[in-house]
């Protein structure tokens, strides 16, 4: 707890002089974050704030989930991973992107309302609008991205083909070009169990009082 | 005193203040009525959308107790990690002074996560392809379980069973265990597919076991198996005969063993310092050998049909009789393993040094590894002794072979237990020999880096300011040879720049390459053979709304390295030269919008041109010339409903050589529909579809199709995806018709 303390003080000054867009949920194992602005690797703590360019990297048994301020979009990292998580704060709304570089990651993506997710890596880049999806990506072998749910637009950065990818689909991009999508099988998801991502249900909840100062509470939950 | 409408709006507007106020509030974590370990509990808001927020007025609440002090605060955000929380129900109140005030939500803690983890995937699958005459049914039957204990013990199981299982083959059935203890030891037991190095093994299975020890910088691996298993073969065909006439004059059946594969048994070791994040550096070896007894010499089943030959026929059998060894009696004799003409038994010995290094976090990358091998290609009479050697080529001399003095090398024969030396090892002198001495022809390096079994690459990758650059080398002997690495492509030198930029926050895309092949290893290849090949695209992505563009072109240059024509006895020539040049451009457009639904065209243009650079070809020459258009046009719609339709057209325009002299054209337009609904709140995905292709010019053909099938989750850990399709197939007039079905059921837990 004193270590949790201790290390968002250090790094608050660098934290105020830029918007947050994330949050760290949760951590294991070995994880660590530059700030932007920082050149030091620093332990990466649940509850920490995340902001623009700052980069997160686990180690073999590392794990963390990460969790964009503005509309719980889930994106989690597993072992031997590393990637700039970008958020560009519109009023309250973030555009979102990751920079992955390598590793395995998930993510839950909440629909963006006219906008991308991006997420980019050394062989491709895949556009979410709204989707649940599992990434894995190496420079020297290429990426596959599955889709558990939703739909995604991955383009092979050097041949600049593009295609679909859909529920039950995995999409496989390699540096040599090629681009296929294939049905998904068990061994797609190898892996990536620790990442299992449930569905997060969000929710408005308020008090209004009545005539007669009787407190109600509406409970609103949503998807 | 307030008029009633008056009191109305300002207690409408007080909600929707507040309603807005509230919205501001994006629980994070933990979720609302969630259940949730007790340990390091995060509770967590978002503020961002709370106007005029002061930070210094939050207040985090627990059960009423205030836990502020062991928060984080700021306008964006609160966050508080708790260690240790009772189990039992909690409340969180989030107080913010003004008109947000107080967020409240409950959460459950339960006691400490379970000791004993595990999950499983069960999946049977059954498949039946009937194309044309031919119908092949396959099942299958796959079981992953995953468990771990304490958080130190981790246990996997990789096992699947299919019909293709036959004592004919190599395995098809798969069971593999994994141990792990923490990050430290990996234990695999039965089949895996390893990784040692690029070059010793390199992810083909083996079945045995596998200690993969890493503790610090200190990372230790071993393992041994068997890389085939010992395949007798098909009764029917394990015997091949000549007639032959023993030393009495009698014809009799010489039996040649086939159709066998000895068993392959291998062991690898890695031995590497580094935790490779920054820095490793491996040396390894890979040691495989053929068991010469794992193969019967007599199998009294096996079927021969006796057929007397040119050389005569034996007496008392009849033609066209099957016969079994034991039938066959002392009219038969079968070969020793030494006289078999198949494949001999192998020996191979590999060993490599590699190493990799991570700079500037991984902004530079570079690896590289240097491996050589020792194979024997036939290890049928064991290996060689100093006493073999000194008579190898004359015994006039002792301890002499031709001039070279025997009497300082030690005996191959004490070797043996790592590899089998005799006249069959490849390579027999590693090195050119003209290298060495005072009179030596040959520059040492130059000896050393043309060596026919030794293989080395080298790669270098930065990552700098959106400008990913590899530069790679490579070279693969013509004699190297890894029997645990089976696909590498053998006599091959390469190397390769290829850099991709990334502009407009990677909106833009800018690739280009080179790559230079040859097999100029030896110092002794008369026609190099070479091919170079260039490439360069783009790929924008301007953002949402806007059509996505692709190009890529590519060109390759192949030479055999032959000039001259070769005169052949009869006074006619044979021309083997190959120069060509192929030209590859690829165009793509995709492009989504709304008009009254959803829509995502896709248009493509493919199009390449190989072209023969020699012009003085005979008539009768096979043109390697070739041209082929691609157009493609798709178009996905999505509507309103859970409706999604698919069209695809494609046509294919080829123009090629058809033999010597002699040229042709070949058409073909291919259409597919698609439709998908999903049914019953998503349980159930059905699709179906339609296809048709038209061929014309060389082959005349046409085929339609219907295909369907559905995905079904018939609980939530139990699903089920049935697909089948149906074509017939109209070629030179002739109906054949195939069909395949696809079926599995899987469930989790």
């Amino acid at each position: 707890m004193i270590r949790f303390i201790v290390t968002l003080i250090m790094y608050s000054t660098f934290l105020l002089a830029s918007s947050k867009v994330a949050i760290a949920i949760k951590t294991k194992g070995d994880v660590s974050v530059i700030y932007k602005g920082l050149s030091s690797a620093q332990a990466l703590q649940p509850g920490s704030p995340l902001s623009d360019q700052d980069k997160i990297k686990t180690g073999k048994n590392g794990f963390v989930a990460i969790m964009y301020l503005d509309d719980k979009t889930v994106v989690k990292m597993l072992g031997n991973s590393d990637l700039t998580i970008l958020g560009d704060r519109s009023g309250s709304k973030i555009n979102k992107s990751l920079d992955i570089k390598y590793g395995r990651v998930a993510a839950n993506v909440k629909p963006q309302k006219g906008k991308e997710f991006r997420i980019s890596t050394p062989t491709s880049v895949a556009s979410v609008k709204g989707t649940e999806l599992a990434i894995e990506s190496d420079p020297s072998t290429g990426d596959s991205f599955t889709l558990i749910e939703g739909l995604v637009e991955v383009t092979n950065s050097i041949t600049g083909e593009s295609t679909e990818v859909q529920e039950g689909e995995t999409a496989t991009s390699t540096p040599e070009g090629s681009l296929e999508v294939a049905q998904t099988t068990s061994e797609d998801l190898e892996g990536f169990e620790e990442a299992s991502i449930e569905p997060q249900t969000q929710e408005l909840r308020f008090e209004i009082e009545d005539a007669d100062g009787n407190l109600k509470e509406i409970l609103i939950k949503f998807q | 005193m307030i008029h009633r409408p008056i009191k109305a709006f300002i207690a409408a507007f007080s909600l929707i203040s507040a309603i807005l106020a509230q919205t501001g509030v994006l629980i994070m974590s933990p979720e609302p009525n969630s259940a949730i370990s007790g340990d390091n509990v995060l509770i967590a808001a978002s503020l961002i959308g709370v106007n005029n927020l002061n930070a210094n007025s939050v207040r985090v609440m627990l059960d009423g107790v205030d836990v502020t002090d062991q928060a984080y605060v700021d306008s964006d955000m609160v966050s508080c990690l708790l260690e240790d929380i009772d189990p039992g129900h909690h409340e969180i109140d989030l107080v913010i002074d003004g008109p947000v005030g107080s967020t409240k939500w409950n959460f459950s803690a339960i006691g400490k996560e379970s000791i004993l983890n595990y999950s499983g995937r069960i999946r049977s699958s059954n498949s039946m392809d009937q194309i044309d005459d031919q119908t092949l049914n396959i099942n299958k039957m796959t079981i992953d379980l995953k468990g771990s204990a304490y958080e130190w013990l981790d246990l996997k199981t990789n096992l699947k069973m299919t019909s293709q299982e036959s004592d004919l083959y190599q395995p098809r059935n798969v069971y593999g265990l994994t141990l792990g203890i923490k990050d430290i030891l990996t234990l695999r037991m039965g089949d895996s597919n390893p990784r040692i190095s690029n070059y010793t093994m390199n992810g083909k299975r083996i079945r045995g076991m596998d200690l993969d020890l890493s503790y610090g910088w200190f990372n230790f691996r071993f393992l041994k198996g068997e890389i085939n298993r010992a395949v007798q073969g098909d009764l029917s065909k394990a015997y091949s005969f000549d007639i032959d006439t023993d030393d009495l004059g009698e014809k009799y059946i010489s039996l040649d063993r086939s159709g066998y594969t000895y068993r392959q048994n291998v062991s690898s070791a890695r031995l590497a310092f580094g935790r490779g994040e920054i820095f490793q550096w491996g040396l390894n070896y890979m040691k495989a050998r053929d068991d010469t007894n794992s193969v019967d010499q007599l199998l009294l089943d096996a079927e021969i049909i006796y057929e007397p030959d040119a050389t005569g026929s034996v007496e008392g059998l009849e033609t066209g009789t099957v016969y079994t060894i034991s039938e066959l009696g002392t009219k038969a004799q079968v070969l020793d393993g030494s006289d078999w003409s198949g494949n001999g038994p192998k020996d191979n010995l590999v060993i490599s040094t590699d190493l990799g290094l991570n700079l500037f976090s991984k902004r530079l990358r570079l690896d590289g590894e240097v491996a050589f091998s020792m194979t024997n290609n036939n290890i049928w009479g064991g290996p060689l002794t100093l006493a073999d050697l000194d008579t190898l080529i004359d015994d006039s001399v002792d301890n002499k072979l031709s001039s070279f003095d025997l009497s300082d090398l030690p005996d191959p024969a004490d070797w043996d237990k790592y590899l089998i030396i005799n006249s069959n090892l490849s390579p027999l002198v590693p090195i050119d020999i003209n290298a060495f001495g005072d009179s030596s022809t040959v520059d040492l390096m130059d000896a050393i880096f043309s060596m026919p079994s030794l293989a080395y690459r080298g790669r270098a990758i930065t990552n700098f300011y959106g400008n990913y650059l590899a530069i790679e080398y490579g070279q693969t002997g013509p004699e190297f040879n890894s029997l645990a690495n089976p696909y590498l492509v053998k006599n091959k030198r390469e190397w390769s720049i290829t850099d991709k930029f990334k502009l407009f926050q990677n909106r833009l895309m800018l690739n280009l390459g080179y790559k230079h092949q040859d097999d100029d290893i030896l110092t002794s290849v008369d026609n190099v053979k070479t091919q170079n090949t260039l490439s360069l695209g783009f790929n924008a992505v301007p953002g949402p709304g806007l059509p996505t563009l692709n190009f890529t072109y590519r060109s390759m240059d192949r030479n055999n390295g032959i000039t001259d024509l070769v005169e052949l006895p009869d006074m006619t020539t044979s021309d083997n030269r190959e120069k060509t040049q192929t030209n590859n451009l690829m165009l793509n457009v995709n492009h989504r919008f709304d008009l009254v639904w959803n829509h995502s065209i896709s248009g493509t243009f493919v199009s390449v041109e190989k072209e023969d650079l020699f012009s003085d070809r005979s008539t009768n020459f096979v043109d390697p010339s070739m041209t082929t258009r691609v157009m493609n046009v798709s178009l996905i719609t999505r509507y309103g409903s859970p409706l999604q339709t698919s069209i695809n057209l494609t046509t294919n325009s080829s123009e090629l050589s058809t033999g010597p002299g002699a040229r042709g054209t070949q058409d073909f337009l291919t259409a597919n529909f698609g439709v998908k609904y999903p049914l019953f709140d998503n349980r159930i995905l059905a699709n179906g579809g339609l296809n048709y292709a038209n061929g014309s010019g060389m082959v005349d053909m046409s085929w339609f199709g219907v295909k369907g099938g559905l995905r079904w989750k018939i609980m939530e850990d139990l699903g089920l995806n049935a697909q089948g399709e149906f074509r017939s197939k109209q070629t030179a007039g002739v109906s054949k018709n195939t069909i395949i079905a696809r079926a599995n059921l899987e469930y989790s837990f």
